[in-house]
């Protein structure tokens, strides 16, 4: 009787069965395996602090996730047992960084860090879902906070600014260009920063701006500074990650042509082109915010990191190239990054410089303080 | 201006060429291999670690050649022999590649390492003066002479030799081939092989003529991109070339595009659409083009394990009858 | 009868072998990886079935992967290869969230909603009809066709992202729709709505059409012999337009569903890739309607369990995709999931 009910089933579903059954088959050998794992965990005497962190790029990516990854293994060392670092790298889709966050969250993590600006549907959505944990994400400050609720802000785009004061100061051919991954405001406002720190240098300054849609394809870096290069551009700031190794090559085919990469000072990766790198010193603030986290101080509100608190945007030494520097370019840059620390000069946040062009129209005027 | 437009645009367009030479002959005998993206993943991956172990972009480039082979073998099992469906198989195998290769990328592959040891342009004296297409077509590394070799070679694999012509009978007709003798899974099994080896070295270039280096997911969708052009190209592999040209072409003209002034109003992500667009419309402009009537349908091979060992050898004991007869 | 039983019986135990023979060989992979599997497999069971909150997760991937199924299986029915999935779904969710952002303040939530998924849908079959007009009118070959739309369409969504609903702060989204807009929460706790339940009513439509209507009977025979279907008088231009058109809604559907029940806003990443996991489904519940749900459900779990490896034992988020690979893959070569070899490519 058995048997003929099992006929019934058309043989596909019939496979299905088998294969669920397998599968509730391993759930039990695999609850038995994780009763024993539980037992023999709890005999920790304090609870630590569990903070989880998820980026969109491969920890070793030389750049955004990198940074934060280091810093999180820093906090992890010195924190020591009161604190449990999870670091969730790879997170290339909304829906991963939601699964991530609800496995985490779920699982009953104390504070979720979206190391990323593109998700802040989801910094309410389980602030909402989870009462008791804190989750944070990169944003513009808010108007208003919910009680776990925290956003924070690295500003780049000062930086960049002075990476684009030297370069506009230097460019032999008064044009320079930008190469950036995705139009995506936090990142376009690295590159518009870029454009306006070289028009406070040199007001005439032509620039070239070529998005690839990628981070990492060399070839597609090399097309686009091949195409600016023709165009007469000779100082390019890179915006991308991986793929700026394309944009060295198109540089060394033309001498006198530089590239100011991001993030780390690479300058080993390419002595004969690399200028100088902007250091954003993520390290430093993924380093700070598991440091709130785990001794419970962080708050729900803004934090910002900029060139005055936090070292956010310092330009790397010049290595190789520094002979090519002249001296009255060196004083000038060290003045304008005194005034941008001192906030003489302000340059604009993302919510300004995050659209394409900003850079170009904003009135030269505006960014110096009264 | 235009001319680095055509610079970049066979530069753009050499990995895909390759990548397309494979995926011709691949489906041409019947067998549509989606994974080519995968393969392609595998080949930068090893040319990459070979690159960076004993330097010298040659033997990099040798070495995605067994690199491919083995991939191949592990493909052919599953779209030959076991006769998974090749579309799933297809999709999972770029899954598992792209993981695989940033599991190994991250463990291995990381930390700074010079970009040197990459093919640079060699110039062929006169025609390389002639302007504009000189320096683009004759001022070029290696690996682009070698493809355009290449087409004309592969043209007349398929079209003279007892391998051409039996692939695309079991491309064409697998039970008629079949039926006058012809072993089906051997000669796929051969012709997954070889296009594996093909677009392995697709993704060679993308290491050996960029940067030296791997980068995660390097490939970016160019397998995908390669199904297209080869469709583009009517599984012909002189026709590869210019159909890879409308899409190489379309990007680099978009880089440059944005790049100059007078596109400034037109936003970069318009541009960007470009070549999707540009091959869509090549695709509704030239006339019907027809995948091998097999293409995608598994062939039973043989019952037993005899007869299947050697329809898989017959490839080899034609190369070379006294070692395998 | 007794000695096909028997038959049946033995299947089904080689089923169950091979099944656990794959479980095996990803095991071996997680020794590879470093990792203890007996805890790596637990964290994905516990993390794709462990509370309520996170069977919950899995429904909710169910209903993108079915309908993407969905989208992939109708047009191979007949005969058509939809590898566009994707970029329908794209298609759904940006006129979504269009009709979501566009309306007058004073329409009520639920007339918002419910028209921004109908849109939705109207624009996903808009964008698949597109790849049908192509191949009906000129013989465009649909694989490029249904694939390089889907990179337009992602394309458009970020033209629009950055163009068109600027002023939504840093985040690269479009800004997010009224909060009154969404789909109605049924299961307290977890993130299951109405979402699900319109994808089980698809799937059921989905199956009936194809089993019941004539329109179904006619996308069944263009699939399996042009000719005859020709002779019963289908216009086969028509179909294929209808096909590949029927298709896109049901994925336009999974992408309206995401901006109106899930995001409540356009983003870039929104999906994993679901239009092309949907492919695979598709073809491993054998283009059959019905079994399409639990397969979708499965493959859900296997992807929300994957994203608990990182978390719980620590492997990048690309290794669980190599963990998902091989499972897939191993199931597939020793024959626990079969896919069946589909007409050819495109010869009609």
């Amino acid at each position: 009787m058995r048997a003929r009910t099992w006929r019934r089933i058309p043989p596909a579903a019939r496979r299905l069965l088998a294969a669920a059954s397998a599968v509730a088959a391993m759930a039990l050998l695999a609850a038995c395996g994780s009763d024993g794992d539980s037992a023999s965990g709890g005999t920790a005497a304090v609870e630590p602090v569990t903070v989880g962190l998820a980026s969109g790029g491969s920890r070793q990516d030389g750049s955004w996730t990198q940074a934060w990854y280091e810093g999180s293994q820093t906090a992890q060392a010195e924190l020591g047992d009161t604190v449990k670092v999870t670091f969730v790298d790879e997170t290339n889709s909304v829906d991963a960084y939601d699964k991530s966050a609800a496995s985490f969250l779920s699982g009953g993590g104390d504070t979720w860090i979206f190391a990323t600006a593109e998700v802040p549907q989801l910094v309410d959505k389980f602030a909402k879902q989870f009462p008791d944990s804190m989750v944070c994400g990169v944003e513009a400050p808010r108007e208003s906070y919910a009680a776990n609720i925290c956003t924070l802000l690295p500003r780049f785009e000062q930086g960049t600014f002075l990476a684009g004061f030297l370069a506009g100061s230097m460019s032999e051919t008064g044009h320079v260009g930008v190469v950036g991954a995705f139009d995506f405001p936090i990142l376009t406002a690295e590159l518009e920063g870029f454009v306006l720190g070289a028009r406070y240098a040199n007001p005439d300054i032509k620039i070239s701006r070529t998005y690839i849609q990628s981070f990492s394809d060399p070839a597609k870096g090399r097309a686009a500074a091949l195409a600016q290069m023709s165009q007469g551009a000779d100082i390019l700031f890179s915006g991308v990650d991986q793929a700026t190794q394309g944009i060295y090559q198109a540089a060394r085919t033309a001498p006198g042509t530089y590239v100011i990469p991001q993030y780390f000072d690479s300058w080993e990766q390419a002595p004969d082109v690399v200028l100088t790198s902007v250091i954003y010193n993520l390290q430093g603030v993924s380093q700070e915010m598991i440091r709130l986290a785990a001794s419970g101080e962080l708050a729900n509100q803004h934090y910002e990191f900029d060139l005055k608190n936090d070292g956010v945007g310092k330009l790397a030494p010049f290595h190789e190239l520094d002979s090519q520097v002249s001296d009255d370019v060196k004083s000038r840059l060290a003045e304008v990054e005194a005034q941008v620390i001192s906030g003489e000069i302000l340059v604009p946040g993302p919510d300004v410089l995050g659209t394409t062009g900003a850079g170009s129209k904003l009135d030269l005027a505006t960014i110096k303080a009264e | 201006m235009t001319e680095a437009i055509l610079v970049s645009g066979i530069l753009l367009m050499l990995p895909i060429v390759w990548a397309s030479f494979g995926e011709a002959i691949c489906e041409q005998a019947g067998v549509l291999n989606i994974g080519v993206e995968g393969v392609m993943l595998a080949g930068a991956f090893g040319s990459a670690v070979v690159l960076r172990e004993f330097g010298g972009p040659w033997l990099a480039l040798w070495a995605s050649i067994p690199l491919g082979a083995a991939v191949g073998c592990v493909l052919g099992w599953f779209y030959v022999i076991r006769g998974t469906d090749q579309i799933v198989t297809g999709i999972l195998f770029n899954f598992l590649m792209l993981g695989l290769t940033t599991v190994l990328y991250e463990k291995y592959l990381t930390g700074v390492a010079q970009s040197a040891g990459v093919f640079d342009p060699v110039a062929i004296p006169l025609l390389s003066d002639i302007p504009l297409i000189g320096p683009a077509l004759f001022d070029q590394n290696v690996i682009v002479y070698l493809a355009t070799l290449a087409a004309p070679l592969l043209f007349l694999l398929m079209r003279r030799t007892w391998f051409g012509l039996h692939a695309r009978a079991v491309g064409e007709r697998p039970e008629a081939a079949d039926v006058s003798g012809v072993g089906v899974s051997g000669v796929r099994f051969a012709a997954v092989v070889f296009a594996c080896v093909l677009s392995s070295i697709g993704g060679a270039t993308l290491v050996v003529t960029q940067s030296g280096q791997f980068t995660i997911g390097i490939t970016s969708g160019q397998g995908f991109i390669a199904l297209a052009v080869v469709v583009l190209a009517r599984w012909n592999p002189l026709l590869v070339l210019p159909a890879a040209a409308v899409f190489g072409m379309t990007q680099a003209f978009q880089f440059q595009a944005q790049s100059a002034g007078f596109a400034s109003s037109v936003p970069f992500e318009a541009w960007a659409l470009l070549p999707y667009v540009a091959t869509i419309a090549v695709v509704v402009a030239s006339k019907r083009a027809q995948y091998p009537a097999g293409c995608g349908i598994h062939y039973p091979s043989p019952a037993g394990h005899r007869g299947l060992t050697q329809q898989l050898l017959e490839p080899l004991r034609r190369v070379a009858p006294a070692r395998f007869s | 009868m007794a000695r096909s039983v028997t038959t049946n019986r033995r299947q089904s135990l080689g089923v169950l072998l091979a099944t656990l023979a794959s479980a095996a060989l990803t095991g071996l992979v997680f020794v590879a990886l470093g990792v203890n599997p007996i805890a790596a497999f637990a964290a994905m069971l516990e993390g794709a079935f462990g509370s309520d909150f996170r069977l919950g997760q899995t429904l909710v991937v169910t209903t993108p992967l079915a309908l993407t199924a969905l989208a992939a299986a109708i047009p191979f029915r007949a005969g058509l290869w939809n590898v566009g999935g994707e970029g329908q779904m794209y298609a759904g969710a940006i006129a979504a969230v269009s009709v979501a952002l566009g309306m007058p303040s004073g329409v009520s939530g639920p007339v918002v909603a419910t028209s921004a998924l109908v849109i939705g849908v109207v624009a996903g079959a808009g964008w698949g009809a597109i790849a049908g007009l192509f191949k009906a009118g000129f013989g465009a070959n649909e694989v490029i066709v249904t694939l390089m739309l889907s990179f337009v369409a992602i394309g458009i969504a970020q033209l629009l992202i950055n163009g068109v609903w600027t002023g939504a702060g840093i985040s690269g989204t479009s800004p997010t729709i009224p909060t009154d807009v969404g789909l109605m929460n049924l299961w307290p706790g977890t993130p299951v709505g109405l979402g699900e339940v319109l994808g089980v009513v698809a799937i059921t439509s989905a199956a009936i059409m194809m089993a019941r209507t004539r329109l179904g009977f006619g996308l069944r025979t263009i699939g399996m012999s042009p000719d005859a279907s020709r002779l019963a008088g289908f216009s086969i231009g028509r179909l294929q337009v209808y096909a590949l058109a029927i298709g896109g809604g049901f994925a336009g559907l999974a992408g309206a569903i995401n901006v109106v029940g899930i995001n409540g806003l356009l983003a870039r990443d929104f999906s994993p890739g679901y239009g092309f996991m949907g492919i695979a489904v598709a073809l491993i519940a054998g283009l059959r309607p019905l079994l399409i749900l639990p397969v979708a459900f499965l493959y859900a779990a296997l992807l929300v369990g994957g994203y608990n490896l990182p978390v719980e034992v620590g492997i990048s988020t690309s290794a669980s995709l190599v963990v998902q690979a091989v499972l897939v893959l191993s199931l597939l070569a020793l024959g626990a999931i079969r896919a069946p070899s589909l007409g050819a490519l495109g010869r009609s």
